[in-house]
């Protein structure tokens, strides 16, 4: 027994924990003191040194998007969120800490209780709290997993007390936030004539007058087979409603006592699409459809004075349906398909012809396609406080797992389109294109790539934490083993190693800490895979006086350090330390044609044996202040990165005879900016209010990337911020042909009404020696996005209206939504039409003086549409992504309805976004963002 | 309780312990079924097929991948890389007129060493992959058990590697002159990875060192579903090219005749005129015409055609240039094993986007049936009836029309019908704009018989070619058209009147045989017109000044359409002026791309 005693000790000596810290008071719920869960550890506010930011279930109390993501637009300083597509059926939006510090990796990783997960499982009951994790501090303990900054989300525990019930339901409708603008018949045969003319140097139309005045002013009763000969389909109108449904429901129960504490949820929510699809049956129905079923069993028990258990178990069944069309596609034909392309329906059946499918075609009569995904998150934690043997130890043993699995089914039929036309004798007839299936093929489409996933996380951790007087010692230890396997890769990825931390306090004033963690991946060459990143920090509070003081509380904090990115995915081989020989698809030919083809063996990509990770070195100093009484809050942060190992591909002499693989870790970013919170409240009699803000801003500059030399300065992406683009300089349109021979373009062939673009090299023609990086550029990720918010309460009353903006951004503005009949088919839209390029005197058209769009074609006009100032443009804007007013009954009138507190709402997000592009600035030719309305009811028992 | 307590504690510590367990295994890859360099000279499949790989790397074609598209390991086998290209579209043989094809950025540019969009004639990475995979080839065939490859054939493959290599550094030899010589697969076991050029003399002895070493362990011939590997023949021509090219005046010269100034004239001269460097190229061509003549290998005759004997187009020379694994080719490429091996692109019959088409500066070097010259229209502009063109072209001799497509007539040489039957399909009007086709007429070369197929060997050997190269060199040495080599076959003049009579005219008369240089010159031109020669011939002969830097010039024709009826129309051609070009003295040789020189191992070449 002494010997095992013994044990203990040594190893209470080699882990060491972290104590709770006694606090000054405050008042309960203040941010200032509030938990902050970190990896593996939990710790308070006010002994943090590290840079994170968090917002709790109270501040997202208002918040109703069906993505979680969406909802952190603008909310936490340093978190960059773009939306990119509507409805939560498509796509998540796309995150970013901090910018961009590297040119291939960005994304933040996302933590749930400690384990590895996505925001995209989670429901709004689930969350109890959710942090950002800024710097190296805070990151350095993710070893190679840290360095694009770490979302950490906390879920709901129980309380000890009474069992509590929270029911919330609501119901909303979506609706487009933009919708494109759609040329009608007349305008696109006007525009199709002006650019055949356009094409041939004289005026030349396709559509003669008759046909013209038939689509403008025609009808059944002057034109013989008017419908089915003069189309004019406004397809969004065909395809999509002007409203879509969205259902959601919660309910959760907590509670516990002493010995076992509980929190239980399930959750259901129901978001339809906009197409039109009048069936309700879901046999035939193929609108988008997205259901998710979640629960959710939080369970804390205590065993003994030594032993305790934390389990969580959490799922998600989610069924998504959509027409067995890809959704990208279906945009692309509601936006490229001419409103005179063919009627919807004929007498034959739909419309269609040999150039267009028929929209209305596409979503009706295809059938559907399902995804059914399963996921179980479960992770159980013994614990062992080891008092007995050192007071202030404690142990943790946990074990997690995860696991996704999806399955994808279509039900699908094929069916015919027809293309009216007059015969000889003045009789419709018909070409038909495609077969018709009556009958549903059913497929199961079987599982592909990434279908499944399984996550296995085994983490030991030790915890010491004591106060001597006015000093306090706190640290931790742990072991981390983590294995990920993807169906199609039948390696596991395997994460695995050591992590701590050692913190010093000393007269609550001043606190010292340095993390560390020596983690490996198993991606890397065994004898190199494993990397140590520390990171030393400090806090000092300079000021913590009572609230009524005009400096309610002060502290500065330091920290440097850092952190690690495994980039797996940017080099060809995913070992990339390992010599790779692959068998060539085509290869040399023997004997008389056909008989002989050879494939070959080649030594693939040039494997790199010291290949590794992005390594982050962050500094970050910052504050914390309380001001005003308490009124005035703020945080602010400023940092300085460097990363280095960026993947780059390698440089050795081509006589070498392999060919380099992107696997060499010389590229070099830095990266700096600030961020940070403010917000300001106070009350005037019952009239409470709060005024907030968040701010982030990054910039980043390629310090190398291993770029080949470039014959002009202007050409070099060096020096450059990441993800700016290369771009030609236009420079008005040509207007003479005299102008084209001085300046001739290589890029096509040009002719009057083309792009010009400026000779920055003089040599007298327009070349790829005329791009340019050099410019006021900026890439889509913006450098500055901020949030504001403004709450207001009145009795019983409460109102939120927030939103989010971006800018020192560009977007690129050719696309399905602005093109103008690419290679002479697809439609035209309607800014080429307000804004093209035209000169025709004889027809009273000209447009030279105010065209910001070159002239039409309906050749492919390569010279017009590579990447140029022309079309980058200008991507801020600022969006109100909620609004809510709410109505809290007084507590007479709830309890008669048996219920502690009763709520109504009403709710609408993504209401209004200004910016300067035509369209939505944030999403461009695809499924649109959605403008909701919803209303709804919290209830609690 | 007492116990109970420390079964507890007990209980800890094994939870622990256990745990931390996993902590000690060492964290690397999985066991997998990798193909490693053990595995692939494990089994004779194995073997091959890295085999097989160096010949898809390094025989060149001519012909261009389909769009330019680049197959999965990037090494293409084209000798150009031109999409939709000839290297003779950036000669006074043809053009390629239509679009920014890369062919027309040499055209309009030049070669730089920075911009890699100008250089695409060719790109100084590719054939490496391919260098090194015979090296780690020859290194490691001896792995393979016995009983899977037998010794003898194991010496072959070896040689047959060797042969490659040597072939890819003789298709180097004209563009970059001395080369860095890579004689073993680097890496493993090299204390520098530092490889500078040789000197322009040690290249060409690495290359004929290596001819050496295969020649006596290749066969004559192989099976016919095997044809397209190397043989014996093949380091003779690879001997022959190389020594013919070191014997002419550009490489055989002393520093002093440099075209330009420069500080290496070992990389681009060998130091000084030896007349001697002219027999042996006389000889090495003569070795490979005496080896034809005991290995099956012979010239295409009339003879050999079914029916040939009465074809009025005499197409003994079509047939020998389109026909795959016809006996007088000594080594094609004969594509990929796909569809996209760019012949039918680079040979585009509609020619409304691409395509190559005849200058009139190479027409001037053909001559009529009856072997005289033939007039030229001359002032330009000049309106003349198109009749006198349908005439002009009828009186060319038999090779032209193999070559050549006259406007307005059926193709020449062509079985397949439909559009293919007149170029250019009643389009001939006023309104063709300056990026219309132009030329004599389109390029037909290689389409003897065509009936619409994709796959065209390409010609790496023809034996014409040596023919012409030992008469070359034969009449350098000796002064004299009269003269042969010691064990030489032929004279001079007979080894042209060879080739002439087998082209359909009369063999030379005295006059010529006095002025046999000049005749050599055309004879080249016409007889190896598009395979890839001119561009180096003129060079090495130090006449790209003029040929390449000169003048082009062109056929226009038009036809003025009277209403929409094809039947009233006036129609004329004109001779003009072709694009401009942009030549320079640098343009002898290739740059080498800039990112490799400032890897520090290569001195640029003289003008860049």
């Amino acid at each position: 027994m002494k010997n095992l005693i013994n044990i203990y000790r040594i190893l209470a000596v080699f882990f060491l924990g972290m104590a709770a810290i006694p606090l000054p008071a405050q008042e309960e719920g203040d941010k200032l003191t509030e938990e902050v869960p970190v990896r593996f550890d939990i710790q308070n506010r006010l002994s943090m040194t590290a840079s994170v930011v968090t917002i709790t279930a109270e501040e997202l109390e208002n918040v109703y998007d069906n993505d979680i993501a969406d909802a952190l637009a603008g909310r936490l300083p340093g978190l960059t969120v773009m939306q990119t597509s509507g409805g939560s059926t498509e796509s998540s939006p796309t995150l970013y800490v901090r910018g961009r510090s590297s040119f291939n990796t960005a994304s933040p990783l996302v933590f749930v209780d400690g384990l590895q997960s996505s925001l995209s499982g989670l429901m709004l009951s689930d969350i109890e709290s959710i942090s950002v994790l800024k710097d190296a501090a805070a990151l350095s303990l993710y070893g190679q997993d840290g360095a694009d900054g770490i979302i950490y989300v906390k879920t709901k525990r129980g309380v000890e007390g009474k069992p509590k019930v929270s029911v919330s339901v609501r119901h909303g409708w979506q609706q487009f936030t933009e919708k494109p603008e759609f040329v009608d018949a007349y305008t696109y045969a006007t525009m199709y004539n002006e650019a055949l003319s356009n094409d041939n140097g004289a005026w030349t139309q396709f559509y003669t007058d008759a046909q013209l005045d038939a689509y403008r002013s025609g009808d059944a009763s002057t034109v013989a087979h008017y419908d089915l000969l003069y189309p004019n389909v406004n397809w969004y109108e065909k395809v999509l409603n002007k409203f879509a449904p969205e259902t959601s429901a919660e309910a959760s129960v907590s509670g516990g006592n002493k010995n076992i504490r509980y929190y239980v949820m399930g959750a259901f929510q129901d978001v339809r699409g906009l197409y039109k699809c009048v069936e309700k049956e879901r046999d035939t129905n193929s609108n988008l459809d997205d259901q998710r079923f979640n629960f959710r069993i939080n369970l804390d028990a205590r065993i003994s004075d030594i032993f305790d258990l934390k389990t969580n178990l959490s799922g998600q069944i989610r069924n998504q349906y959509r027409p067995n069309v890809g959704t990208s596609t279906l945009w692309k034909e509601l936006l490229t398909t001419p409103a005179n392309a063919f009627p919807v329906e004929t007498e034959e059946g739909y419309g269609g012809n040999a150039y267009y499918t028929n929209p209305v075609a596409d979503v009706l009569a295809q059938g559907w396609f399902n995804t059914h995904s399963r996921v179980v998150e479960s992770s159980f934690t013994l614990g062992q406080n080891l008092d007995f043997i050192l007071k202030g130890l404690r142990l943790e043993e946990s074990i997690a797992l995860y696991s996704l699995h999806q399955q994808k089914y279509r039900k699908a039929r094929t069916y015919q389109q027809f293309e009216p036309y007059l015969d000889p004798t003045d009789a419709i007839a018909y070409n038909a294109y495609g077969t018709q299936t009556t009958d549903f093929t059913i497929t199961n489409t079987g599982t592909s790539y990434n279908d499944m996933t399984n996550r296995l996380q085994e983490e030991v951790t030790a915890r010491y934490g004591r106060k001597f007087g006015d000093q306090s010692i706190a640290a931790s230890v742990s072991f981390h083993n983590d294995s990920y396997t993807i169906t199609g890769l039948n390696q596991p990825l395997v994460t695995r190693g050591f992590a701590g931390r050692v913190g010093y306090g000393f007269d609550d004033r001043f606190f010292a800490e340095f993390d560390w963690s020596w983690y490996g991946k198993s991606a890397y060459a065994p004898s190199k895979n494993m990397g140590f990143f520390p990171a030393a920090s400090l806090a000092y509070i300079i000021a913590n006086n009572g609230a009524d003081a005009n400096v309610n509380f002060l502290k500065v904090r330091l920290s440097s350090g850092l952190s690690g990115m495994a980039d797996l995915s940017t080099a060809t081989n995913y070992y990339m330390y390992q010599q790779y020989w692959h068998s060539s698809a085509v290869g040399a030919q023997f004997g008389w044609a056909g008989t002989s083809g050879k494939s070959g063996l080649f030594e693939y990509y040039q494997a790199n044996p010291d290949a590794s990770w992005e390594t982050l070195f962050r500094s970050n100093a910052g504050i914390d202040a309380r001001l005003f009484k308490n009124r005035l809050s703020l945080n602010a942060d400023v940092f300085y990165d460097r990363r280095t190992g960026i993947l780059v591909n390698a440089n050795v002499p081509d006589y070498f005879g392999l060919l380099s693989d992107k696997n060499v870790g010389d590229g070099v970013v830095s990266n700096c900016g600030l961020d940070g919170a403010m917000s300001w409240s106070d009350r005037i009699g019952d009239f409470r209010y709060t005024l907030s803000g968040t701010f982030s801003f990054a910039h980043s500059h390629i310090v190398n990337m291993n770029e080949a030399p470039t014959l002009f300065a202007y050409q070099r992406q060096t020096g450059r911020s990441v993800g700016v683009s290369k771009r030609y300089v236009a420079d008005g349109f040509y207007t003479s042909a005299d102008e084209i021979s001085a300046l001739p373009s290589m890029l096509g062939e040009v002719t009057v009404g083309d792009v010009k673009y400026k000779d920055l090299n003089s040599d007298g023609r327009i070349d790829s020696d005329d791009a340019t990086f050099d410019g006021d550029f900026f890439s889509t990720v913006p450098e500055i996005s901020y949030g504001l918010r403004i709450n207001l309460a009145w009795k019983g009353f409460d109102f939120e209206m927030g939103g989010y903006g971006f800018a020192r951004r560009q977007i690129d503005m050719y696309n399905n939504a602005t093109q103008a009949f690419s290679n002479g088919l697809y439609n035209v839209s309607a800014y080429a039409v307000a804004n093209r390029w035209a000169y025709w005197p004889e027809k009273g058209i000209d447009t030279r003086d105010s065209a910001t769009f070159p002239r039409l074609t309906l050749g492919s006009n390569t010279n017009n549409t590579v990447n140029s100032t022309l079309w980058f443009q200008d991507g801020s804007l600022f969006r109100i992504n909620n609004i809510t007013l709410g109505y809290t009954f007084d507590k007479r009138i709830s309890s008669r309805l048996g219920a502690a507190s009763l709520r109504l709402y009403l709710a609408v997000i993504n209401p209004f976004v200004f910016d300067s592009v035509y369209g939505d600035a944030e999403y461009m030719a695809s499924y649109p963002l959605m403008k909701t309305y919803k209303c709804g009811l919290n209830l609690n028992f | 309780m007492k116990t109970y307590k420390n079964i507890l504690r007990l209980c800890a510590v094994i939870i622990c312990l256990a745990s931390l367990n996993s902590c000690l295994s060492i964290l690397e890859k999985p066991s997998s079924s990798d193909v490693t360099l053990d595995t692939i000279f494990s089994n004779r499949d194995y073997a091959e097929s890295a085999l097989y790989n160096i010949y898809y790397q390094l025989v060149p074609r001519g012909f261009p991948y389909t769009n330019g598209n680049y197959p999965e390991n990037k090494s293409l086998q084209s000798q150009t890389q031109f999409s939709r290209s000839l290297l003779a579209s950036i000669t006074d043989e043809c053009c390629n007129y239509r679009g920014a094809t890369p062919g027309r950025y040499v055209n309009v540019a030049g070669f730089d060493a920075i911009t890699a969009s100008r250089n695409q004639e060719d790109s100084w990475a590719h054939r490496w992959p391919g260098i090194r995979a015979a090296w780690t080839f020859i290194k490691n065939i001896d792995k393979v058990p016995d009983e899977e490859i037998p010794d003898a054939e194991k010496t072959q493959m070896i040689a047959e590697a060797k042969a490659l290599i040597a072939l890819a550094y003789m298709d180097m030899l004209p563009r970059y002159a001395a080369m860095p010589i890579v004689d073993h697969p680097l890496g493993e076991g090299d204390a520098t990875l530092l490889v500078q050029r040789s000197t322009l003399k040690e290249t060409i002895d690495f290359i004929l060192k290596l001819c050496e070493e295969a020649i006596p362990d290749l066969p004559d011939t192989y099976p016919s579903n095997m044809r397209g590997r190397v043989t014996k023949g093949v380091p003779l021509c690879i001997k022959s090219r190389t020594l013919l090219y070191a014997a002419s005046p550009l490489f055989n010269s002393s520093a002093s005749d440099m075209i330009l100034d420069y500080d290496h004239p070992e990389f681009v001269c060998l130091e000084g005129y030896d007349k001697e460097r002219w027999l042996k190229a006389a000889e090495a061509a003569n070795d490979v015409l005496v080896w034809a003549s005991t290995a099956g290998v012979s010239l295409i005759t009339a003879a050999d055609i079914a029916g040939g004997e009465t074809d009025p187009k005499h197409n003994a020379y079509g047939y020998a240039t389109s026909e795959k694994d016809n006996k007088e080719v000594i080594l094609a490429n004969k594509g990929y094993s796909s569809s996209n091996n760019g012949f039918g692109d680079g040979i585009f019959w509609t020619f409304s986007l691409r395509g190559m088409s005849v200058m009139l500066n190479i027409i001037k070097y053909f001559r009529k049936a009856d072997a005289s010259d033939q007039t030229w229209p001359t002032t330009l502009n000049e309106h003349r009836p198109f009749s006198e063109y349908t005439t002009k072209m009828n009186e060319m001799e038999p090779r032209f029309l193999q070559c050549v497509w006259p406007a307005g007539q059926a193709a020449p040489n062509f079985t397949k019908t439909g559009d293919y039957t007149k170029w250019p399909f009643g389009k001939i009007d006023d309104q063709m704009s300056a990026s219309d086709m132009h030329g004599v007429g389109p390029m037909v070369k290689f389409c003897y018989n065509y009936s619409g197929e994709l796959m065209k060997d390409w010609i790496v050997f023809r034996l014409a070619e040596f023919y012409l190269n030992y008469a070359e060199a034969t009449a350098e040495y000796y002064g004299s058209a009269d003269a042969k080599t010691p064990t030489g076959l032929y004279t001079a003049a007979q080894a042209v009147d060879v080739i002439r009579t087998r082209g359909g005219i009369r063999v030379l008369n005295a006059a010529e045989k006095a002025d046999f240089h000049t005749q050599i010159v055309r004879e080249r031109a016409v007889e190896l017109f598009a395979e890839g020669h001119r561009w180096w011939d003129c060079k090495r002969w130090k006449i790209a000044d003029d040929t390449f830097g000169g003048t082009l010039y062109t056929l226009r024709f038009v036809q003025n359409v009277a209403g929409s009826t094809a039947t009233s129309y006036t129609e004329y051609y004109l001779a003009e002026h072709a694009e401009p070009r942009v030549w320079t003295k640098a343009m002898y040789f290739y740059p080498f791309p800039q990112e490799e020189v400032d890897k520090g191992y290569l001195v640029q070449n003289p003008g860049y």
